[in-house]
């Protein structure tokens, strides 16, 4: 009669018998059809008066692959579209905008009336294609005053107070550690984990005095940015697309999701609104 | 006075009609082991009288008095075993158990009497079942040369499977929770081992497995698309007997044999995988393994009345603690090891009490309790979190069966189960505890009721059947109750002696609903009844069939049309987060669906070649208002042709060989085709957002697969009583990718770029196993 320890030794050598004669199989290739080049846009309003939109091409899946470094560079010039053709009307009156660096169109004296409509049309001449958007301007909110509770040295409990207009609003805040002051963005593809957007609609708030509190934590550094933006209800839902889409188990286990645009025939987001900036020292 | 005289009149005349009837009625068991023998088929040939045994091989058959002849043969058949004959005298009531001696193949005269066997499926109105007997179960080839009950089954019309090697089931465009898995009656909630690869049936322990996917009796309820009826074993209530397999990923051992001799009986199978040993004795560090183990017990207790009590418990266990791996980089400040687990399992029990009233009326009544739960539990220092939810059910359900006539049958009953759910509840310490507060979950209790009754009779000389009924169901959860009316009808009209014509309709509705967000089953799953904001999901079937059967070569043809429409189903939002969420109802959306399709089944179920073909020819879609900007979609598992060959051949006394070739058209997917750069929210960064096609819009590759396997059995002229086979199997015998999903990968041969590919999960994987019995 065979005993365990030989029974065992037998199983584990078939197992890798078995092992070893297994195979993977090879990868099937298949062929997809590309989505097609179309023109993309990006704007921000520009305290004062103006505003500049970025044109560019969107590109094929096939071209690069995030985390291959050597291409963003490169990708990043071939991707924006320069000689564009990009208007912007409002109040029956048509700015022109000028490149001011490739891919880079501005309008320096275009008055931005919060609730007003603005309508843009971008042409890209190699592309041949003409996209349109439209979008409402959205005013500064100002942020009355910022609070916190220190938790400890990388962990603070923010508060941010400030005056909720009538009218349905959307609102991104956006807290930026020293390291990425926004006025000093050099490095326009350096990430950085210490910028924390969080998202909130009116209907959170009890009353127009509004309070939005936040524990932000891995903080490396007492000095904190705040930023308070006013958003197109679209822009709103394409930053909680981003947010909810964004988490490795999301990105492993969900359906994927086209982001939402309102740029006819193409992709971006065309969208005028002026942020209110605070800057906090905290203390110990 | 006259009225009076007139009505007692009419009743001694129907109570000597009754009387001069005869009645024949008992169970049809296994001659050799005392198990149940289900839709056997009872008739007296050339008369057109006839019964099927029920589900606990119970018949009853009534012959009119306007019989001619003095005497009543009656035949029992049903396949795989030779007919039997017993021949009663008229006008009396008799109560005969038909003791079925199972027919031994021997190569020079296989004959299997499967006539009548083969023509009750043209015979009965039922249409869109699927039944086949567990015994040609396990000869099938399968991953890892496990016998699985569940990929058997996928291998039949209609029945589209998820990913490869997995045990979800789409069955008629339907989702996996859309089919009701009941084991002696519990359901089953996860029917998956190993993340759904391995199903949790030990087919050792089964007796018998009848699938329904359309024209639905009365009695099913509960889900939309299917219910997999699965029977344990009774356990040989004449001869004490064990069998048993040692595998490469598990071994199992069953035992059965009568407590009382032909009384009562018991049956005890248990399975474990032991790859977490094989792994240990190699050298390797595997901390995963599963086991189940089946038991029941019966008794009669007395000539009317049987008890039955079945059990049964299925665990899959990850316990990885750093301890116990051998690692030169072990933190040497840590108070306590890094440790990561899971407990994922079903437990499940019924009480059965069978009563036959009289000679016409059999009962069952049965309590159950069935319980699905998963435990999640971490550590680290001096931080642990355990995560927790469960679903519990205690039901109770009544089932009668009146057999009124010989051509006519009533079927009544209820059910009521109390649902209760525990998802996400949360117990965490250590500074964790500051992070992930601690929490008991929503709690939420259900309950489910339905009452149904049906009635089956034939019209003009047995040229017509018609089944109709009706299930009352609903639900009561807080601040909600829900309750619907389901029509069920099907009518079979013979076309000829060996042919027929089926219609059905049945409307389905179902009040729970499996919130995943994956088509894996993964331990964060969770069962979630309806609520005030969630419906219950409707589908609305017709099917039409066509039947026939061939005497000659004993080839049983089934073509079946179907379509079905689906309400309010279940999805969840473009990038909703269900893990830890207790208010994940928000994040659930509802629409619905369409599928239709042709399935071809040609089927011989006897002889030294028998097997299968299956064809399906299918479409589902969806709708939902919040995704695909609202247009209709289809489905994941939409899969166009599947087409599915299954053979076993016996080669000689000592071998057999089966195989399986199986070609489906490629399952859906949404594929990333474009790409572009935006600056990000704070314009610190560029996002480089991907452009997909419509969900689902792509359709990966067709897959082909041949599965082999060899038997060799113990010499047939040396009779023992201890009989042992080997199997000797390949899966994937030509190594072909089965594609699971379209990635994007660097070109392998040199040049500058990128390319679409489709890995496939399982190559070839060659598997050995020995069987026994005594």
């Amino acid at each position: 009669m065979m005993n365990l320890r030989t029974l065992r030794n037998c199983i584990v050598a078939l197992w890798a018998i078995c092992l070893c004669a297994g195979c993977v199989p090879e990868p099937l290739p298949i062929e997809l059809d590309e989505a097609e080049s179309l023109p993309v846009v990006w704007s921000q309003a520009l305290p004062g008066n103006g505003a500049i939109v970025y044109l560019a091409k969107s590109f094929t899946a096939l071209s690069y692959q995030e985390g291959d470094s050597t291409a963003t560079d490169e990708l990043l010039a071939q991707m924006l579209v320069s000689n564009g053709i990009i208007t912007i009307s409002h109040a029956g009156e048509t700015d022109t905008l000028v490149e001011i660096t490739s891919g880079v169109y501005a309008a320096l004296s275009m008055a931005i009336v919060p609730g007003d409509e603005y309508q843009l049309t971008a042409t890209d001449p190699v592309l041949g294609k003409t996209v349109r958007a439209t979008t409402t301007a959205y005013g500064v909110v100002p942020i009355d005053s910022v609070g916190y509770t220190r938790i400890d040295s990388a962990t603070a409990h923010v508060r941010v107070h400030f005056n909720d207009p009538q009218g349905n609003n959307y609102y991104a805040l956006h807290f930026y550690s020293r390291y990425t002051n926004p006025l000093e963005v050099d490095d326009p593809l350096a990430a950085d984990n210490t910028v924390v957007t969080k998202l909130v609609t009116d209907l959170e708030f009890e009353s127009n005095q509004a309070m939005f509190e936040v524990e932000l934590t891995e903080l490396d550094s007492d000095t904190l940015y705040v930023s308070l933006n006013n958003i197109s209800p679209i822009y709103f839902d394409y930053l909680g697309q981003r947010q909810r889409g964004g988490t490795i188990y999301n990105q492993l286990v969900q359906e994927p999701i086209n982001y939402v645009t309102n740029v006819q025939g193409g992709y971006g987001m065309f969208t005028l609104h002026l942020p209110s900036l605070q800057m906090l020292i905290m203390e110990d | 006075m006259r009225k009076w005289t007139l009505l007692l009149y009419a009743a001694v005349a129907m109570a000597l009609q009754v009387h001069a009837q005869t009645t024949i009625s008992g169970h049809i068991k296994d001659a050799k082991t005392g198990e149940p023998i289900f839709y056997a088929t009872i008739l007296v040939p050339g008369s057109g009288y006839g019964a099927t045994s029920n589900e606990y091989g119970y018949f009853s058959l009534t012959i009119p008095n306007d019989y001619s002849g003095d005497s009543i043969k009656v035949e029992c058949t049903i396949l795989g075993y030779p007919k039997m004959n017993k021949t009663f005298a008229k006008g009396a009531s008799y109560t005969y158990e038909f003791a079925m001696m199972e027919q031994q193949l021997e190569l020079k005269t296989i004959e299997i009497v499967a006539d009548r066997g083969g023509l009750s499926r043209v015979n009965e109105a039922q249409m869109s079942a699927i039944r086949i007997p567990i015994k040609d179960i396990r000869k099938i080839p399968c991953l890892g040369g496990e016998t699985d009950i569940i990929k058997v089954v996928q291998l039949m019309p209609g029945v589209q499977r998820g990913g490869e090697g997995g045990t979800g089931m789409f069955v008629r465009g339907g989702t996996a929770d859309q089919n009701l898995v009941l084991l002696d009656e519990a359901t089953i909630y996860n029917i998956g081992h190993l993340f759904g690869f391995f199903s949790v049936f030990n087919s050792d322990a089964l007796h018998d497995m009848t699938m329904v996917k359309g024209a639905f009796p009365g009695e099913y309820g509960g889900r939309l698309s299917s219910i997999l009826d699965i029977r344990m074993k009774e356990g040989n209530n004449r001869e004490f007997h064990g069998s048993g397999g040692i595998g490469l990923l598990s071994s199992r051992i069953t035992l059965e044999g009568p407590i009382e001799k032909d009384t009562s009986s018991f049956m005890i199978a248990a399975r474990r995988t032991y790859i977490d040993k094989v792994f240990n004795a190699a050298g390797l560090f595997l901390p995963y393994y599963f086991y189940d183990v089946n038991l029941k017990a019966n008794r009669w207790m007395g000539p009317k009345d049987r008890l039955f009590f079945s059990s049964y418990l299925g665990q899959d266990v990850l316990a990885f603690n750093e301890s116990d791996v051998e690692t030169d980089e072990a933190d040497s400040t840590r108070t306590s090891p890094f440790g990561f687990g899971f407990t994922l399992g079903n437990f499940s029990n019924t009480l059965r009490w069978n009563h036959i009233y009289n000679n016409k009326t059999f009962s069952n009544i049965s309590f159950i309790h069935t319980k699905f739960n998963y435990d999640i539990k971490g550590n680290f220092d001096n931080n642990n979190i355990l995560i927790r939810s469960d679903v519990r059910d205690l039901g109770v359900k009544v089932d009668y069966d009146y057999f009124k006539a010989a051509d006519h049958k009533i079927k009544y009953g209820g059910q009521l189960t109390q649902h209760l759910f525990k998802p996400n509840v949360v117990s965490t310490s250590g500074e964790i505890a500051d992070y992930l507060k601690a929490r008991e979950g929503q709690r939420l209790a259900s309950y489910e009721y339905a009452l149904y009754g049906s009635t089956e009779k034939d019209f003009r000389a047995g040229l017509w059947k018609i089944n109709a009924g009706m299930r009352i169901s609903g639900s009561f959860v807080k601040a909600a109750s829900y309750s619907g009316i389901e029509p069920r009808v099907s009518a079979r009209y013979m076309l000829n002696e060996f042919s027929s014509l089926k219609l059905g309709y049945s409307r389905m509705k179902q009040y729970m609903h499996l919130v995943s967000s994956s088509s894996v089953a993964l331990p964060t799953d969770l069962w979630y009844p309806v609520t005030a904001g969630i419906r219950p999901q409707r589908s609305d079937q017709v099917v039409l069939a066509y039947n026939r059967w061939f005497a000659k070569p004993k080839l049983q043809f089934e073509a079946e049309a179907y379509y079905k429409h689906m309400d309010a189903l279940i999805e969840y939002r473009e990038g909703a987060n269900l893990i830890l969420n207790d208010n994940f109802e928000k994040e659930l959306i509802q629409g619905s669906g369409d599928s239709y399709g042709f399935e071809f089944l040609v089927q011989r179920s006897s002889g030294r070649l028998n097997g299968w073909i299956a064809y399906t020819l299918s479409w589902a879609t969806r709708q939902f208002d919040q995704l695909n900007d609202g247009k209709v979609f289809w489905a994941r598992y939409d899969r166009r042709h599947n087409f599915n060959i299954v053979a076993n051949y016996t080669l000689t006394k000592r071998w057999d060989v089966s195989a399986v070739w199986e070609y489906a058209s490629g399952a859906r997917f949404t594929a990333q085709v474009g790409q572009y750069l935006v600056p990000n929210a704070t314009f610190t960064g560029v996002d480089v957002i991907p452009i997909y096609t419509e969900r689902n819009a792509v359709s990966m590759s067709p897959s082909h697969r041949l599965d082999i396997n060899f038997i060799l059995k113990a010499r047939p002229n040396k009779p023992k009583k201890f009989k042992s086979e080997w199997h000797f199997g390949c899966y994937n015998f030509y190594n072909r990718a089965t594609p699971f999903r379209i990635q994007i990968r660097p070109n392998d041969d040199g040049t500058v770029g990128y390319h679409y590919e489709q890995p496939g999960l399982f190559g070839f994987i060659p598997s050995i196993a020995y069987n026994f019995t005594f």
